[in-house]
C-alpha cells in the first residue's frame, strides 16, 4: 500500500498546482476544489487523452440497425419469449426440464466433437466424444449427464471458433433477431453448423419438427438468466458487445 | 501481504474439517440435544406401564432442557467469528466462501412489484424502456412485522446482498420488501423528483414516499405488526435519514433501525473509492490498459447466463475464483465502483440536460451511440460529478450553498444529534471496511455507543453471508420481537 500513498500524493501536488483556489473539508483530509465556475469544466486533460489508445473498441458499422434489433428482441423476449418460458416452465416437472436441456446439450457435443476435430484437438476431441457416447448409451439418448458424473469435461465449440482459429477475423458485429449477439463471422458458422452437423435439421421428420424446435428455443432461453433493460446500466447495450466479442476472442484462443 | 493472502486462501481449502470442530455453533447443540432425546427413547422403550406418567414429565423435562440447550448458541455466536479473510480488499471482492455460509439461506418466492413513474422530469426517448420502479417483497401467511431493506450505491431491489437481506428476514418471519437505491438508473428516472442523486435528504424523502406506495399496493395482502428498516452501504445512510424523516411524518414509526457499513462521511468515502484508481499498475494514465486487462478478466466469466448487474458485482464476480495480486486490488475495487458511478452520472446528466457530459441541446434519442459517453464516463469519478455538476445544480436550488456545508449535509454527523438519542438505531460494520476514513469507526462508536456492532474483518459487506454475521443482523431485529432466532 506504499505505493497507494506514494501516488496520491504526487496526484495531489499535481492537483494543487493546477487549481487556482484550494480549501480542506471537515470530513476529507485533503481536497482539491477548482474554483467554482458556472459553466462545468472538468480537467479534459487528465480524462481524455489524444495519445492513448481508448478501450472498449468493437467494430459496428451497423450500429444503428442493430440496435434496433437490440429493442425488437427486448420486445420480443418480454411480450413472447419469456411468457411461452413461463409457461413452459410452469407445465413441465423439473426433471424434466433438466433431461430436456440434457438431451440438447448432448445433441451439441455433436458440433463440439466436429469443430475439434477440424482444429486438429486430438485429446479435447477424445474427450468429448467419450461424452458423447457415455452420454447417448448410459445417459439413454443424452436424457441423463453420466458424463460429467464421470468428470468428462465438457467443451463447446462452433464453426465460428474453427474460423477463428484459422485466423478469420471476427468482422461486424450483429444482432441476430431473437438470437442475439453475434458477428459475421459466428453467424456465418452457426448456419454452417446447423446445416452441416445438426441432427435436428438433417431429421426430416415433420412431426418430430414441430415439437423439437419449441423446445429447443425455450430451452436456451431457459438456460440463459439475461433479462434486457435489467442491468441497472444506460450503456447495456455498449456493454453487453463489449464483454460478447471479448469472450469470443478468448473462445478463439482457448 | 501476498503470504497473507495465500494464508487465508488455504485456510479455507483446508477450512471444512477444521471448522467443525471449532464451531461451538448450531451443529453441536444438535449433537447434543440429539443425545438427550436418544436417551429419554431409551428410557421410554424400557418403560413399565405404571410409571408413565413419570417419564412423561421427564419427557417434558428434556425438551425444555434441550430448548435450552437451542437457546444457547444464539447468545454464544455473536462470540465466535470465523471469517477467512483478513485483507478487506480480498474480503471486499470474494466475499463469503460457500463454508462459512449462514445456512439460513433458502430459496424463497420473491415477487415484483411496480410503481408506475409520477415524479421527477420527463422520461427522454433514449430510456425509453423505463416505465416504473420495482421493488421485491414476500409476505408471511400470518401476522408478522415487515421488514424494508434498502440496497447500496447502483443497485437494484433484486441485487446479490439484497436478496441475501431479503430472504434472512423471511427464513426469520418478517414480511420482507426490497428497495431500489436512489442512486441506480431506474430510481433515476422514475422516483426521483430532482433525478440528481446524492443528496441524502432529498433522496430519503424520494425512498420514503415510494415506501409508503409501496405499502399502498401490498397492504391487503399482508397482515403487518410493525415496521423494521435496514440497508446496506449507501442503503444504510439512506435509513438513517429516512428514519428521521418517519420520527416527523409517522407513516411507519419504525420498531428499529439497522445500518450495514454505512460510509460516514459520503464525500470522503467517494473520494476515496476515486482515489483507489491511483493504485493502477503504472498510474491512472495506464487506465485503458488496465480497463482492457479487466474486460477480458470479466469476459472470462461472462456468459448471457450468469451476470444480470452492470455493476461492482460484475467485476467482483470476475475475480472470486483465483484472487488478483495484492498491489490490482484497490485498483479493481475502485473501477469496480467506477461501473455504478458512470450509470449514475450518465443517467442524471441525460434526465436534466444539465450539461455535465453533452450539450444542453442535444437530446439523445433511441437507438444514439453511447460508446464515448461510457468512455468519458469510465474517466471521471463520483468527486467529479459532485463539484462540477451535483455541487452547482443545488446551489442553483439554495443560493447560499458552499461546497462545505454540502460536503457535511452528506455525512451522518449531519444528525448527529438525533442519531445519538435514537435508541432504534443501531449500527454493524466491519473495522476494516474500506470506505471508511481514519478516525470513522472512532466517531460511529461515540455516536452510537453500545448500539454498535463491529466485526474485525470482513471488509466492504464481504462478510455479509456469514454464519454470525448474519445471524447478528438477524437477531438485532428478532430481539426487539423479544423471540431469538437460532441458526
Amino acid at each position: 500500500m506504499m505505493n497507494f500513498k506514494k501516488i496520491s500524493l504526487i496526484l495531489m501536488c499535481f492537483l494543487i498546482e493546477a487549481c487556482s483556489t484550494t480549501f480542506n473539508t471537515t470530513s476529507s483530509s485533503t481536497s482539491v476544489f477548482k474554483h467554482e465556475t458556472s459553466e462545468p469544466t472538468f480537467i479534459h486533460e487528465r480524462i481524455v487523452k489524444s495519445d492513448v489508445a481508448m478501450p472498449l473498441n468493437v467494430w459496428d458499422p451497423l450500429e444503428g440497425v442493430n440496435r434496433a434489433t437490440y429493442r425488437f428482441n427486448a420486445r420480443f423476449d418480454r411480450y413472447v419469449y419469456l411468457p411461452a418460458l413461463t409457461g413452459y416452465q410452469y407445465i413441465t416437472p423439473d426433471f424434466v426440464e433438466s433431461g430436456i436441456s440434457n438431451f440438447f446439450n448432448n445433441l451439441d457435443d455433436i458440433r463440439t466433437l466436429f469443430n475439434q476435430i477440424l482444429q486438429v484437438k486430438g485429446k479435447k476431441s477424445i474427450q468429448t466424444g467419450g461424452r458423447f457416447v457415455t452420454n447417448s448409451i448410459l445417459g439413454i439418448f443424452g436424457l441423463f449427464d453420466v458424463a460429467s458424473y464421470f468428470e468428462i469435461p465438457k467443451y463447446n465449440e462452433d464453426f465460428g471458433q474453427t474460423l477463428g482459429f484459422y485466423g478469420v477475423s471476427p468482422g461486424p458485429y450483429l444482432v441476430v433477431p431473437i438470437l442475439g449477439p453475434s458477428n459475421l463471422r459466428d453467424g456465418v458458422g452457426t448456419i454452417t453448423d446447423s446445416l452441416a452437423v445438426s441432427p435436428l435439421v438433417s431429421d426430416d421428420h415433420p412431426d418430430r419438427k414441430v415439437i423439437v424446435y419449441p423446445l429447443r428455443f425455450l430451452d436456451e432461453r431457459a438456460k440463459t438468466s439475461f433479462r434486457y433493460y435489467q442491468t441497472g446500466s444506460p450503456f447495456e447495450y455498449e456493454l453487453v458487445r463489449l464483454f460478447h466479442s471479448t469472450k469470443r476472442n478468448l473462445d478463439v484462443l482457448k | 501481504m501476498n503470504s497473507s493472502v495465500m494464508n487465508s486462501q488455504r485456510k479455507t481449502k483446508r477450512g471444512s474439517s477444521r471448522f467443525i470442530c471449532k464451531d461451538i455453533g448450531s451443529d453441536e447443540t444438535i449433537k447434543i440435544g440429539e443425545n438427550i432425546f436418544q436417551l429419554l427413547a431409551l428410557k421410554v422403550r424400557q418403560v413399565n406401564p405404571m410409571r408413565k406418567r413419570h417419564h412423561i414429565m421427564r419427557l417434558i423435562c428434556g425438551i425444555s432442557v434441550y430448548l435450552f440447550f437451542l437457546m444457547l448458541p444464539g447468545a454464544s455466536q455473536a462470540e465466535t467469528y470465523d471469517y477467512p479473510f483478513s485483507n478487506p480488499y480480498i474480503a471486499t471482492i470474494v466475499g463469503t466462501p460457500k463454508e462459512h455460509r449462514s445456512d439460513i439461506l433458502q430459496n424463497i418466492t420473491i415477487r415484483t412489484g411496480t410503481l408506475e413513474k409520477e415524479v421527477g422530469p420527463k422520461i427522454p426517448d433514449i430510456f425509453w424502456y423505463q416505465r416504473g420502479l420495482d421493488y421485491s417483497f414476500s409476505l408471511q401467511k400470518g401476522k408478522a412485522p415487515l421488514v424494508f431493506v434498502i440496497a447500496g450505491t447502483g443497485a437494484d431491489h433484486k441485487s446479490e446482498k439484497n436478496v441475501i437481506l431479503l430472504r434472512a428476514f423471511y427464513q426469520a418471519g418478517f414480511h420482507v420488501v426490497g428497495l431500489t437505491s436512489p442512486s441506480h438508473h431506474s430510481f433515476i428516472t422514475t422516483a426521483s423528483r430532482t433525478s440528481v442523486p446524492g443528496h441524502m435528504e432529498e433522496d430519503s424523502e424520494d425512498l420514503y414516499f415510494v415506501m409508503q406506495r409501496v405499502m399502498n399496493d401490498i397492504e391487503g395482502e399482508a397482515d403487518i405488526s410493525s415496521y423494521f428498516l435496514t440497508g446496506y452501504s449507501l442503503g444504510g445512510a439512506h435509513a438513517a435519514f429516512v428514519s428521521k424523516i418517519d420520527e416527523a411524518q409517522k407513516a411507519f414509526n419504525f420498531d428499529q433501525v439497522l445500518l450495514l457499513n454505512p460510509p460516514l462521511s459520503m464525500y470522503s468515502s467517494v473520494s476515496k473509492l476515486d482515489r483507489m484508481l491511483e493504485n493502477i499498475p503504472g498510474g491512472v494514465d495506464h487506465f485503458n490498459e488496465f480497463f482492457n486487462q479487466l474486460v477480458r478478466r470479466i469476459s472470462k466469466v461472462y456468459n448471457r447466463s450468469s451476470t444480470v448487474e452492470f455493476n461492482e458485482t460484475l467485476v467482483f464476480d470476475a475475480f472470486k475464483v483465483d484472487q488478483p495480486r495484492d498491489e490490482k486490488l484497490a485498483a479493481i475495487i475502485g473501477t469496480a465502483f467506477r461501473f455504478s458511478a458512470a450509470n449514475m452520472i450518465f443517467t442524471a446528466d441525460t434526465m436534466t440536460d444539465f450539461g455535465f457530459l453533452k450539450s444542453k441541446e442535444v437530446k439523445l434519442k433511441t437507438g444514439d451511440p453511447l460508446q464515448d459517453y461510457l468512455r468519458l464516463c469510465m474517466r471521471i469519478g463520483f468527486t467529479d460529478y459532485f463539484h462540477e455538476f451535483f455541487f452547482p445544480y443545488f446551489k442553483k436550488k439554495y443560493p447560499s450553498l458552499t461546497r462545505e456545508s454540502l460536503v457535511n449535509q452528506l455525512s451522518l454527523l449531519h444528525i448527529e444529534p438525533y442519531l445519538k438519542g435514537a435508541s432504534k438505531i443501531s449500527l454493524v460494520h466491519n473495522r476494516d471496511d474500506v470506505i471508511l476514513v481514519e478516525g470513522d469507526i472512532g466517531t460511529f462508536e461515540d455516536i452510537f455507543g453500545s448500539r454498535a456492532k463491529f466485526f474485525p474483518t470482513g471488509g466492504h459487506l464481504g462478510n455479509l453471508q456469514q454464519r454470525e454475521t448474519l445471524a447478528y443482523i438477524v437477531n438485532s431485529f428478532k430481539k426487539a420481537d423479544s423471540v431469538q432466532v437460532v441458526f
